[in-house]
């Protein structure tokens, strides 16, 4: 699973996660040559627990946003040589699991891989979050005129050269959007499978905050400015 | 003088306050403390004094010229949000830069 010749790594961006992040690294580093945490500084333990789990861990002093944070885990795996890298959410929604099969469409020559939570209907995603998500890839498609069944997904898979050629500026959640701009800009080869999420109480807890009506307004006129300006 | 007159100029002045305190604070440079102190005056100027600017709504064919006023004002306006706009964005995208050196760099050091 772990070739040396095809580094993979996994990108966890973690904002206040220590509750969590020692299972999904722990997990994660069954599929991946090296994890790489991206702590955009939390106020919890959440740096010393990835760093104690065999991650290798990178602090923002500040908290910048999970665009901000994605592009530092980028850098950051491009420097240890990654030839794949995966990003996956640190709230444990995501079974480290799936990890290979993006592995392997990257290695078929795909070149940005999306773990869809919809490709098949409604799933179990629960409703007001699967309303969101449907607004998201209906802008995102009108933004970027690249159509995605979910957008949003925070598991993700890049090739070494995709990651080079993208030159992402968004700080927050609006990046999710912005890498299909990329994906038509550079006319990246751009796949989605199918993933089954992992709805724990916790990671629907802090979608709520995370993931609400306010943040989406707020994502969508980021988005606009970036458009525009 | 009518009270929106009044009320106005009582603005100008706690404004003329504050950008006089600035000064002594050295917190704005003399040109511009000079800037604004005489755009301010020049403003409460026209308040004072609405007709003295209806020459130049007759030479833009508008009506009055307090409507100059408020078209300038909203011009201005809008020029200064969307330079704000720009700025913010340059500052945040510098303090993004920053705190991602110093994320990087630290983990060089220590290894």
């Amino acid at each position: 699973m772990i070739n040396k010749n095809f580094m993979t790594i996994i990108v966890i961006p973690a904002f206040n996660e220590e509750k969590t992040i020692a299972k999904v690294i722990e997990k994660s580093l069954n599929y991946a040559d090296k994890v790489v945490v991206v702590d955009d500084g939390s106020d919890d333990k959440t740096s010393i627990i990835a760093k104690n789990q065999g991650a290798e861990v990178f602090k923002h002093c500040i908290n910048l946003g999970l665009g901000a944070a994605l592009i530092t885990g980028f850098k950051a795996a491009l420097k240890f040589g990654a030839d794949v890298v995966i990003t996956l959410d640190a709230d444990g929604q995501h079974n480290p699991r799936e990890v290979p099969k993006l592995v392997k469409e990257i290695k078929k020559g795909y070149q940005f891989v999306i773990g869809s939570r919809m490709k098949k209907g409604l799933a179990e995603m629960p409703f007001l979050r699967y309303f969101y998500n449907l607004i998201a890839n209906v802008v995102t498609f009108l933004f970027y005129g690249v159509w995605s069944s979910d957008s949003q997904s925070g598991l993700r898979a890049f090739s070494k050269k995709a990651l080079k050629n993208m030159g992402l500026k968004s700080q927050k959640m609006e990046v999710s959007s912005e890498f299909f701009g990329e994906v038509k800009k550079h006319n990246l080869k751009f796949k989605e499978i199918k993933i089954r999420p992992i709805y724990t109480k916790y990671s629907l807890s802090k979608g709520k905050t995370s993931q609400g009506f306010i943040t989406g307004i707020k994502t969508f006129l980021r988005l606009l400015l970036n458009k525009i300006i | 003088m009518i009270l929106f007159q009044i009320l106005l100029i009582f603005f100008i002045v706690i404004i003329l306050t504050r950008i006089i305190l600035r000064f002594k604070h050295q917190e704005l440079s003399l040109a511009n403390f000079l800037v604004w102190l005489l755009f301010w005056i020049l403003v409460a100027g026209i308040i004072l004094y609405p007709e003295t600017i209806n020459f130049l709504a007759r030479i833009l064919g508008i009506g009055r010229g307090v409507d100059v006023a408020i078209y300038f004002s909203l011009i201005l306006l809008f020029y200064f949000i969307f330079y704000l706009t720009i700025r913010i964005r340059s500052l945040e995208s510098k303090i993004t830069k920053l705190a991602r050196k110093m994320a990087l760099n630290k983990k060089d050091n220590e290894s």
